[in-house]
């Protein structure tokens, strides 16, 4: 009896926010194609996005039942696991084929941005379609990977086992990785030139494969950039790889396990990710422009003041992360290290990033996907004009929604997982009072990328 | 970590780094040594993680700190309610006077 009186609450509670929220988000949707029919300024957009993650807070909140937190938590059924032939031989042969067929037509193919399989394999098929696989259904990237299956491929000829990963590199590799990588793809016109992509993509194939090589498979675990994004995006799914078959669980309830991340450097990955899609979005932003187009008016060569506002942006993400663990230390009334508390609260993050990327690529895939089947279908020879699918007005209304839903999945991730570290309950819903205060901030920020319009960055 | 009923999730008595400053009381867990600021944080820790090797005295203690804590967040829930009284009318307000 006890445990329903707050599922009630919480179910009529959910229905008003979210009542309330799609009004908002109407009108918040209709801010960016017809600019004569505002209904609310900008402001009151954005106070609302933040205010509704506010008022999910509360209600979460008001969820104190502990074994009803729990079977949410740990509801779970185990699927059969998929035939070995699939994942062992079917799925790194897939993923060779594509690497293969990306370098191939990369250099070969025709010029054209939509006419060229590389191009549109590489962002609409793989950085915008598998990307949202990955946190929609499950990752499977360890499967695909044709650099591992490189790797595993020669460590099963060769007798020699590889050198052992070094424990202090951490997932350093991966945030320097991801950083380097995020930056290359915002300065260069990767998507618009495809001898450039090729070598693009070849060069981190090499690098990545020499690195698989002296350190085998854990390179893939630890250090490789790619790898580590989709297994960060494949705890938020709700299919996942276990010893006895394939586990599945309600959305984002992986991010809840102690394993996801693991120490500092895991922290400053999560945190990467996440700004690494606001950067990408940010720089289409007017305010960008502007800024940009200042500084170098005002003397600053170009490059400098998109790297400077990159690191910036950076440092000031992770800085703000770590001054929220160090609050929740005094909010949450406990002897943990700042360092202990950060490690535990920065999964939720992803569902964020999820949200983010789901919101950012959703109708860039959907518009993409036809010159994407045009291609597929006939790689030597694409039609001379590709077409692309128009989409319906609400679609805006509906990007701004998975931003905000990735807030609401993170806001009851962090409940829960506050549940399992604090003995009091009260303890566990103050500590999260720093973080809360953060998220509605990024909400309101992110919500503001996603609803400004979208420009070419300047100088690229 | 012996209480733990499901190996994929950690409860409170995951190993944890904890700081305790100088000058601070510490209550220590009697099992797992882990500080905690205030006694009843402690006993309810012992409640949850150490259930299976607690004594009848701890026992009893954790009922009475949990059912205090249930008044408690009864009084917090309201406060709760209430904030969301002032969110939702205060955006109502807001719109009201804006469009």
């Amino acid at each position: 009896m006890e445990g329903h009186r707050p599922r009630r609450l919480v179910l009529a509670a959910f229905g008003t926010l979210v009542l309330a929220t799609g009004t908002a988000l109407a009108h918040g949707g209709s801010l960016r194609g017809e600019a004569g029919s505002i209904a609310v300024p900008a402001w009151l957009f954005l106070l609302t996005g933040g205010a509704a993650v506010g008022a999910s807070f509360l209600l979460a909140a008001t969820v104190t039942d502990r074994r009803y937190i729990a079977s949410i938590d740990d509801w779970h059924r185990t699927l059969r696991r998929f035939p070995v032939a699939v994942s062992r031989y079917l799925a790194p042969l897939v993923g060779l084929v594509g690497f293969g067929a990306v370098l191939w037509f990369g250099f070969t193919g025709p010029t054209t941005p939509l006419r060229n399989l590389a191009v549109v394999v590489v962002w609409v098929g793989w950085w915008a379609g598998f990307t949202m696989t990955t946190y929609l259904v499950g990752n499977t990237w360890r499967a695909l990977n044709p650099f591992r299956a490189l790797v595993r491929g020669v460590y099963t000829l060769r007798a020699a086992p590889p050198r052992e990963y070094p424990q202090r590199l951490g997932s350093w590799p991966a945030v320097v990785g991801l950083l380097a990588l995020v930056f290359t793809e915002v300065v260069l016109p990767l998507a618009d030139d495809p001898r450039l992509l090729a070598t693009a993509v070849a060069g981190y194939g090499v690098a990545t494969t020499v690195a698989g090589l002296a350190f085998g498979e854990s390179w893939f675990e630890r250090g490789d950039p790619v790898s580590r994004t989709f297994a960060a995006f494949g705890a938020v799914a709700p299919l996942v790889r276990s010893d006895d078959g394939v586990r599945l669980r309600l959305p984002g309830m992986g991010l809840t396990d102690s394993s996801v991340v693991r120490d500092r450097s895991d922290v400053v990955f999560v945190v990467t990710l996440l700004w690494v899609t606001t950067y990408d979005g940010l720089v289409t932003t007017p305010l960008w422009g502007d800024f940009a187009r200042a500084a170098v008016g005002g003397g600053l060569p170009w490059l400098l003041t998109y790297l400077l506002a990159y690191l910036l942006g950076f440092g000031v993400f992770v800085g703000v992360y770590w001054l929220a663990a160090l609050l929740a230390r005094t909010t949450g009334e406990t002897f943990l290290t700042p360092a202990a508390l950060g490690r535990r609260f920065a999964a939720p993050l992803l569902a964020i990033a999820a949200g983010y990327h789901l919101a950012h690529y959703l109708s860039y895939f959907v518009v993409l996907s036809l010159p994407l089947w045009q291609v597929l279908a006939n790689p030597t020879a694409p039609p001379l004009n590709p077409q692309r699918y128009g989409l319906p007005g609400f679609v805006g209304g509906l990007e701004l929604a998975f931003v905000l839903l990735g807030h609401l999945l993170a806001i009851w991730v962090a409940h829960s997982t506050a549940y399992d570290v604090f003995p009091s309950r009260l303890q566990a819903v103050r500590s999260q009072y720093p973080f809360i205060g953060v998220m509605v901030v990024y909400t309101m920020v992110s919500l503001w990328i996603v609803a400004a319009p979208a420009r070419t960055p300047p100088f690229l | 970590m012996t209480a733990s009923t499901d190996s994929h999730h950690d409860r409170t008595d995951a190993p944890s780094e904890t700081n305790v400053p100088a000058g601070a009381t510490a209550h220590r867990c009697p099992y797992c040594d882990r500080p905690f600021r205030h006694e009843d944080q402690r006993t309810l820790h012992v409640g949850l993680s150490h259930y299976d090797r607690m004594t009848e005295a701890e026992e009893a203690a954790f009922r009475e700190v949990y059912s205090a804590e249930e008044a408690e967040l009864g009084l917090y829930r309201l406060k709760l309610v209430g904030a969301l009284v002032v969110v939702y009318f205060g955006m109502l307000l807001l719109y009201a006077v804006v469009t």
